[in-house]
């Protein structure tokens, strides 16, 4: 490298000088040592360190015609530079696509070739970019030379960065033929011509294609002339196959879909391993897997059948048979549809989406190099292809490269900013990075985006878990189990569930995602631990067996050997625990140790560590020569005092080295060889003496506590131990217990412990600290508290365990008290302290009666079940109440009163069709009132308005006393269009219950609807009272119509934009009484409020800022009643003005130049899009996407055929909008906020109106709030609609 | 002539002692120095002579005679130290050791047979000092290496005395370096040598060593044949009492009646009876030295809830009768002997509130009769010292009249031994007067000991004799009997 950059510089300083050659780079002799060194660059060229291999590369011999210098690559805007074609090294044609960037850095480049191969090059002049041809014997004037096989290293490229070739895409004419090129390749040292076999495989498979010879050797083969491979030849062809010669660069660079086949050792630019090259978009490589040719016949033959069936060149079958393929899970399914998909790509290379497919193909059997060969084809034709850059990014993030994968994934949302695909792997990228936050906020996108995928859901749970966001992960992962109930969902809620203590909940959702999903590990293993934590043992055992059983796994098989040797089997134990590694290790037979050095490698933690240090000894008695212990640096200052062991070692020091925890299983323990009757561990007793002078005050028995872990509440009843002197072991109990004696004020050393241990009388330690495993080994009186579950490195029964003859345990039983274990605890250390040495020793049975009592201590799962759902139901939890509900009945419970509690929480989710299943079932088992009610509620909103006034008809039979009958009756009526009858409805429900707003509101609607304007505008004010709107506080009174000349009235805006639109016409009317108006409305609406003309003075502020000071106030949509408007006297819509520059700049972008009228569209999502379907049949018309936020997000949502251009960013806010659609020929949009600007400013708009309830939006054909707009209803006739509009137009 | 003959008496004595004839030996250096009665050869070969055949007394007799007649030759001087401490004269010994080392300061073997010699007649700082210098001379001489420990144990240093040890190389146990570790609070190592050391009689060594563990066994424990041990390791008795099945003390005859009072104890049986029977029942044994050791005790470990020790309350009763106990001032029982002489008992004249009662077995030569209820005292002692009378532990069972009348006396004041002991077993107040150096049981400082938790100690002042500390007992004592 630094030779390279050494010689360049050389060779500028010389030409700054004189122009010279320069002799260093033209060796007259080439020994025998240059050849071997650069055939070793070759070697380093073909594996793709472009950067090394060229060094000696550039040393290859180069008979230049010309006596000027090489150049560089510099830039020198004045030289003139020949590049000298080596047809011994490289192709011309292929290394040709190098000139146009080569020629950018020069005044001028002229590439010289042989004269003989001139004119066939010339016929592939488009190859060269346009850098001019000449016969290398007549070079016309230049200052510097380059020889063509170093352009890639002039301009400093890697195997990565090759650009496709020049050529344009061909026009593919179906010949018919395939064309064959066997000769050996001209750039190898080798000179066997490719296995003439290949011709009868190409035969066999396709028999209908004529086989024409492109070079000598395959007209010998063919027994017919060779043709000539040029572009018009080349284009007639479906396929050629060649070996590496100019044939199959030619046929490269046209884009003729080629099958290269490749000997055992090809030259450089084909690299070592591959399917496809970034040389050739539409190559497909065949290489020898052996010496010669070896296997390459076999490949081509094997390729020729599969394409067999389809044909070469027939896109459709190709296509059909590729989904079909890739429709099957597997890697072979993926190879199966390989060779379908490599022919769409030759047969189609600009379209992104053929290399898509490729790229998901390779994905699927991690085919890692070629799918960066094949996406960076695809990036380079389709460079926003969604899925391209998606494969891109994915493929990044595998490689640990989330910073590129961000870039691609955000390059596929500038395409489409709702993709959720792009999104999780947005968010992936960004956890990967580490911030969660912005990651949950990617998911949190996409789910927006979708928002009932359950993988999506479960994703953006386990973020906000992460994050700690219990409420909402919980939240997230109850809307999942609703959605598309899944194991990975379920999951989720258990350990939330377990997180917050709740054991039976987490215990029921892990179940259940496991009965949803047998082989889910996570959730079996999750489901386990929690069953042995909570003392399930047998259970968690049964648990992790039935997984291995489905998904074997070493961490389940780890687990489930410790769980069996907790229980006490282990034989068994021992035999799965050896799976703790990640692999089973053969382990050396107990024979094996004789006269050997063993090195143990520590495992665990030092706790275990120390229980294991027993079997030294053990390993000594069978032979062992010596046993030393690698890994284990805190203990080594204790080391020196274990019996039998040699110290500490290295494991490249032993003959025999075993993990610690084989040791058992090598010698082939039971549980009764685990103890020891005596202590194995010694400590100095130089330090036992000191630490005995560092006690001598302490007066009383004494108690070392090891605390570390434990709560404060557990600690203060081990306080009650009196009449003892305490020694703080460990930190813990050093913060518990500030009357102990710390024994260092900082962490104390295992040494430091092991030498007080000697001067204590007993030792109370947590079960999970090192402490407790030390002193039990040093035959210390041990009182320890716990395990909180089954362990086998404790393996307690009755509060004693084979680990430890000295050490007792106390675990909470199950029925304990709060505290109770403790208690035992404190009391047998009472009785330990005054002279009952007896007491480490005693066996502790848990009583029997307590243990048959309590045996069934949880509730049973439906009723636990119930009783959460119940309770969340009443938190108005309703995700959680639906989904936990919906378990409890499915688990047997019954009751009717559950059945409609999960009904109403299925209603309040959105989820109707269940929720009317429910209802339904609960009305034929027993019509109430209620139920009805619910019933008509759901199918009035499922649009069965007929069913759903039947039962609210029914429901009044049962109780006319009740309002929420009569309430539904109305409501059922509204829908119907019966208006006037739901007012009686209305009334009997108000009789019943006068003050209920909602219910004033349903009536103030029908009254709007029965054209009741001054009434119904009136009645509406009510709707501060209802529970959606939340009630303003003002300081100023509310203005009720009376003079206001000269004061300042706030008028304010409410949530809908649209009724801010549609109500803005009756400003004008209070602008003439003469008030100072400060109008505040929604931040997106500020900027359209100002362009109103209302004249005088008029302030517009956004809400939420700081009001300036007024005089009244009166919200906009009280207007209307302050003035008693009656439906007659509705004044015209209010006349935005948009700014005629842009309403200008917008028209002559639509007017397009073909006079087609320019048709604005909205919609907000599927549902609105597909009502657009038979737009496609319009033609004379263009259609533009009127979606401001989202760009060209929904577009996907669009049917087919719909021929939509986006306006995306350029749209900014609802004063460009406006503009815009001023500039339109028409408008068609849903009911919105949109829609409401298009009517409102005048244009030809057709409103989408889904209800013919609505009152503002009601009427046949036209409403009276804007007369211009047509109204359509979902089934009507768009697209009559609009030609009509259009030819209305055209005739004006 | 004379100078031949001698000569010839010289070289036959020479000769009797080569065929270990030693009386014929010594008989004719003797015929020797009648001829020449300066004859120092002579003189030290009869000494040489006697000392082989054993009769130390004479060699010393001998070797003055050379001293006196060739002052100032140190191997004369070392000689005569040997033979002096052969036959217990220590201090004798001592003095001539001094005399040797002078006349040869730089001889690290003397120095370092001067400390052995003072460390063997008590004096043990002495000791110390000769025991550094021989090491200042040879920091490798063997006997002063070995020596210093022990001597800085006794001189009351425990802590150089462990370093002393732990330099001299030799890890073997040892009682000195136990009561070191014990009196620095070590008690798992200090216990782990007591047991190592404690003597193992025949019939333990086919008995299975106690591991301290549960045993559903009778155990047998065998106490050595010094009471003072017996009192001081019988709160380890209750115990390992509390993890077997029966606990078997054996111990000299005299002391099984007491013995058989110690809590914790199922059976006593005398050491020289034949245990043949027995052993086949019992399931393990242990010294009694060595159960703290084997139970893993420290010092915080004692906790006597109830009394080590019961009397007999017959026994009681009637020295209790006799000595007309329970009324009128408090009886204080008083233990001097081993620590100080009647006369010390000076300062506890005039004491007219408090009755003091000799707990000492004494000969009737020194009681004399008195008015006092029980109708003796003791002998020339400056103050009144009652005494329950001659046939005062007169039985063959050892000092159990003593611990009886302990239980009915209201206090006791005495130097350490037996009494004080029982007292402290029996949970009776008392004080203790403990000089410099002294038992682990009593530590190296403070004024209670978990052992006998009802004991006040006083410790003797690094000068001044251990009488000094009578009135400050007695404060003690009226303070005690006065709750």
């Amino acid at each position: 490298m630094e030779r390279r950059l050494n010689r360049r510089r050389q060779l500028e300083l010389k030409l700054d000088e004189d122009l010279t050659i320069d002799e260093a780079r033209h060796p007259q002799a080439s020994d025998a040592a240059a050849s071997s060194r650069r055939d070793a660059a070759r070697l380093l060229l073909a594996r793709g360190n472009w950067a090394e291999g060229f060094v000696d590369f550039e040393h290859r011999p180069f008979a230049a015609p010309s006596d000027r210098p090489l150049w560089s690559g510099a830039r020198l805007p004045a030289a003139r530079l020949v590049v000298l074609a080596e047809s011994d090294e490289c192709d011309t044609l292929a290394f040709a696509r190098f000139l146009p960037d080569l020629a950018a850095r020069v005044l001028s480049l002229t590439l010289a070739v042989p004269a003989d191969e001139v004119e066939r090059l010339m016929s592939f002049a488009g190859a060269f970019g346009g850098v001019p041809l000449v016969d290398a014997t007549c070079l016309p004037p230049h200052d510097l030379v380059l020889p063509l096989a170093s352009a890639p290293m002039v301009l400093g490229l890697s195997p990565e960065e090759v650009p496709p070739p020049r050529l344009a895409q061909r026009a593919r004419r179906n010949g018919g033929a395939i064309g064959l090129a066997l000769a050996s390749s001209p750039w190898s040292s080798r000179d066997e011509t490719a296995p003439g076999r290949v011709v009868a495989a190409l035969r066999q498979a396709f028999p209908g294609q004529r086989l024409m010879a492109l070079d000598q050797a395959a007209a010998s083969q063919l027994g017919d002339k060779a043709g000539e491979a040029d572009p018009a030849a080349l284009a007639e062809l479906d396929l050629v196959v060649a070996t590496d010669g100019p044939v199959a660069h030619a046929a490269g660079v046209v884009g003729a879909p080629l099958w290269l086949l490749l000997d055992d050792e090809p030259p450089w630019m084909w690299g070592r391993q591959g399917l496809f090259s970034r040389w050739y978009p539409t190559a497909r490589l065949f290489r020898a897997d052996g010496p010669g040719w070896l296997g390459v016949v076999e490949a081509v033959a094997a390729e020729a059948r599969a394409l067999a069936a389809s044909g070469l060149s027939d896109i459709a079958a190709l296509d059909r048979l590729a989904v079909a393929a890739e429709g099957v899970d597997g890697e072979s399914a993926a190879r199966a549809a390989l060779p379908f998909a490599a022919r769409l790509v030759a047969l189609e290379p600009t379209v992104p989406a053929r290399w898509a497919r490729l790229a998901g193909l390779l994905l699927r059997f991690g085919d890692v190099e070629d799918l960066d060969r094949v996406l960076g084809i695809g990036l380079s034709v389709g460079a926003r292809h969604a899925p391209l850059l998606l494969f891109a990014a994915h493929r990044d993030l595998e490689r640990g490269k989330p910073a590129a994968a961000l870039r691609y994934a955000d390059l596929a949302l500038g395409a489409d900013p709702a993709a959720t695909d792009a999104l999780t792997i947005r968010a992936d990228a960004f956890l990967a990075l580490g911030d969660l936050s912005k990651a949950e906020f990617a998911l949190r996108q996409a789910v927006q985006a979708a928002p009932r995928r359950a993988r999506l859901l479960v994703a953006w749970g386990d973020m906000l878990r992460k994050l700690g966001d219990v409420r909402g992960a919980s939240r997230a992962f109850e809307r999942a189990v609703i959605a598309g109930d899944d194991a990975d969902a379920r999951l989720g809620l258990g350990r939330l569930a377990e997180a917050a203590g709740e054991t039976g909940l987490a215990l029921h959702f892990l179940g259940s995602a496991l009965a949803r999903d047998g082989g889910h590990t996570e959730a079996a293993m999750e489901f386990a631990r929690i069953l042995a934590a909570a003392g399930r043992n047998r259970e968690a055992i049964g648990v992790l067996r039935r997984l291995i059983v489905h998904r074997p796994s070493p961490p389940a098989r780890a687990f489930l050997g410790e769980l069996l040797l907790a229980s006490g089997d282990f034989a068994a134990g021992l035999a799965e625990f050896e799976w703790r590694n990640g692999e089973a290790r053969a382990l050396p037979s107990a024979t094996d140790l004789v006269d050997r050095n063993v090195v143990l490698v520590a495992e665990g933690d030092v706790g275990a560590l120390i229980r294991f240090l027993r079997f030294v000894p053990m390993l000594k008695a069978a032979g062992a020569a010596g046993v030393r212990l690698a890994g284990a640096d805190e203990l080594a200052p204790i080391l020196a005092a274990v019996d039998g062991l040699d110290g500490g070692g290295e494991p490249e020091e032993g003959d025999l080295v075993l993990p610690m925890m084989s040791v058992p299983a090598l010698l082939g323990l039971t549980v009764d060889d685990l103890s020891v009757s005596h202590a194995y561990m010694r400590v100095d007793p130089v330090a036992v003496t000191n630490a005995a002078r560092a006690f001598a005050h302490l007066d009383g028995f004494r108690v070392g506590f090891a605390l570390d872990g434990m709560s404060a509440a557990d600690a203060a009843a081990l306080a009650t131990v009196s009449g003892a002197a305490f020694v703080a072991l460990d930190a813990g109990a050093a913060a518990r217990f500030h009357t102990a004696w710390p024994l260092a004020v900082d962490q104390a050393g295992l040494d430091r412990v092991a030498a007080a241990l000697p001067n204590l009388d007993a030792v109370v330690a947590m079960a999970s600290s090192p402490i407790a495993a030390l002193a039990g080994a040093m035959g210390r009186a041990v009182f320890v508290i716990g395990p909180d579950r089954d362990d086998w490195l404790w393996l307690e029964k009755d509060g004693r365990t084979p680990w430890f003859p000295t050490t007792r345990l106390f675990r909470r039983r199950l029925g304990d008290e709060k505290g109770a274990s403790l208690s035992r605890l404190t009391d047998a250390l009472a009785s330990f302290a005054s002279g009952d040495r007896a007491i480490p020793f005693r066996v502790e049975p848990a009583p029997t009666a307590m243990a048959i009592s309590e045996s069934e201590p949880f509730a049973s799962p439906s009723s636990m079940l119930a009783q959460a759902g119940l309770a969340a139901s009443r938190s108005r939890d309703d995700y959680r109440a639906a989904l936990l509900l919906g378990d409890a009945i499915a688990a047997g419970a019954s009751e009717p009163e559950l059945r409609e509690t999960l009904a109403a929480a299925l209603l309040r989710i959105g989820e109707r069709d269940r929720a009317g299943r429910l209802l339904a079932a609960l009305v034929a088992e027993a019509p109430t009132a209620e139920r009805l009610v619910e019933l008509s509620e759901v199918d009035r909103l499922g649009g069965r308005l007929e069913e759903a006034l039947a039962h609210a008809e029914r429901a009044v039979e049962l109780r006319p006393d009740a309002a929420g009958p009569h309430r539904a009756v109305g409501k059922a009526l509204v829908a119907l269009g019966r208006a006037r009858e739901a007012l009686a409805a209305y009334s009997r429900a108000l009789a019943q219950a006068p003050a209920d707003p909602e219910l004033l509101m349903d009536e103030a609607e029908a009254l709007l609807i029965a054209g009741d304007y001054k009434n119904g505008f009136a009645r509406a004010e009510v709707r501060w009272r209802a529970p959606e709107l939340l009630p303003r506080r003002f300081s100023a009174p509310r203005w009720g119509g009376e003079d206001i000349r000269g004061r300042t009235l706030l008028v304010h805006g409410e949530r809908e934009l649209g009724l801010d639109i549609a109500f803005a016409r009756f400003l004008p009317q209070l602008a003439l009484q003469g008030p100072r108006l400060i109008i505040e409305v929604r931040p997106a609406l500020t900027d359209l409020f100002r362009r109103l003309d209302l004249g005088g003075d008029v302030t517009v502020v956004e809400q939420g800022r700081r009001l300036p000071p007024h005089d009244l106030e009166v919200p906009l949509r009280s207007l209307p009643n302050v003035f008693g408007i009656e439906r007659d006297g509705l004044p015209p819509p209010a006349r935005f003005q948009p700014d005629p520059l842009r309403v200008e700049a917008w028209r002559r972008q639509f007017g397009g130049g073909d006079g087609r009228p320019a048709i604005g569209v909205y919609w907000r999502n599927a549902e609105d899009a597909a009502l657009l379907a038979s737009l496609a049949d319009v033609h004379d018309i263009r259609l533009f996407a009127l979606d401001r936020r989202a760009g060209r997000a929904s577009l996907a949502m669009l049917p087919n055929g719909l021929g939509m251009e986006p306006l995306g960013d350029r749209l900014g806010g609802f004063v460009e909008m406006a503009a815009a659609m001023t500039a339109l020929d028409a408008v068609i949009a849903p009911v919105s906020a949109t829609g409401h600007l298009a009517a409102s400013l005048g244009r030809r708009t057709i409103v989408v109106a889904r209800s013919a309830t609505d009152w503002l939006w009601m009427g046949e054909d036209r409403t009276p709030w804007y007369p211009d707009a047509h109204l359509l209803r979902p089934d009507g006739d768009l697209a009559g609609l609009l030609r009509a509009l259009v030819l209305e137009r055209a005739a004006t | 002539m004379t100078e031949t003959v001698v000569d010839q008496l010289l070289a036959r004595a020479a000769a009797a002692e080569d065929a270990h004839k030693w009386i014929e030996a010594v008989a004719l250096y003797e015929v020797a120095l009648v001829r020449s009665p300066d004859h120092v050869p002579a003189m030290l070969g009869a000494a040489a002579a006697a000392r082989a055949n054993g009769d130390h007394a004479r060699a010393v007799v001998f070797l003055t005679r050379a001293d006196r007649t060739a002052p100032g030759r140190a191997d004369i001087a070392v000689a005569l130290g040997e033979a002096l401490a052969a036959t217990s004269r220590l201090s004798e010994a001592a003095v001539a050791f001094e005399r040797a080392r002078a006349a040869k300061p730089l001889d690290a073997g003397l120095a370092a047979r001067l400390g052995a010699a003072r460390l063997a007649a008590g004096d043990a700082p002495g000791a110390v000092s000769a025991f550094e210098a021989a090491l200042r001379l040879d920091p490798a001489e063997p006997r002063a290496l070995g020596g210093l420990g022990p001597a800085l144990a006794s001189a009351g240093r425990p802590l150089a005395a462990l370093e002393a040890f732990r330099r001299s190389g030799d890890p073997r146990p040892r009682a000195e370096r136990a009561a070191a570790l014990l009196a620095l609070g070590d008690m798992a190592g200090g216990f782990a040598d007591l047991d190592a050391i404690a003597a193992r009689p025949v019939w333990a060594t086919k008995l299975q060593a106690w591991d301290g563990f549960p045993l559903d066994r009778p155990l047998f424990v065998w106490a050595g044949g010094d009471p003072l041990d017996l009192a001081a390791f019988a709160p380890a008795l209750p115990l390992a009492r509390s993890l077997v099945a029966d606990l078997v003390l054996v111990v000299p005859k005299p002391f099984m009646r007491l013995a058989s009072a110690l809590a914790g104890v199922g059976r006593v049986v005398a050491d020289n009876d034949d245990l043949g029977g027995l052993i086949e029942t019992v399931g393990a044994a242990a010294p009694l030295v060595g159960l703290p050791h084997r139970l893993g005790l420290t010092a915080g470990s004692f906790a006597a809830n109830a009394p080590l020790l019961a009397v007999e309350p017959m026994l009681a009763d009637r020295w209790s009768a006799r000595l007309d106990l329970g009324r009128g001032r408090p009886a204080v029982g008083l233990v001097w002997g081993g620590g100080f002489g009647l006369a010390d008992l000076e300062p506890l004249a005039g004491i007219a509130d408090l009755r003091f009662v000799a707990l000492e077995r004494l000969p009737s030569a020194t009681l004399a009769r008195s008015s006092s209820p029980s109708g003796w005292e003791v002998a020339g002692a400056p103050i009144r010292v009652e005494h329950p009378g001659p046939d005062f532990e007169a039985g063959i069972d050892a000092r159990v009249d003593c611990a009886a009348l302990i239980s009915r006396l209201d206090a006791v004041i005495a130097v350490d031994g037996l009494p004080l002991r029982l007292g402290g077993l029996l949970g009776r107040p008392g004080v203790a007067l403990l000089p410099v150096a002294t038992s682990w049981i009593w530590r190296i400082e403070g004024g209670k000991t978990p052992v006998y938790p009802s004991l006040s100690l006083l410790r003797q002042a690094s000068e001044g004799p251990l009488a000094a500390l009578l009135p400050e007992a007695v404060q003690r004592i009226r303070s005690m009997v006065h709750e």
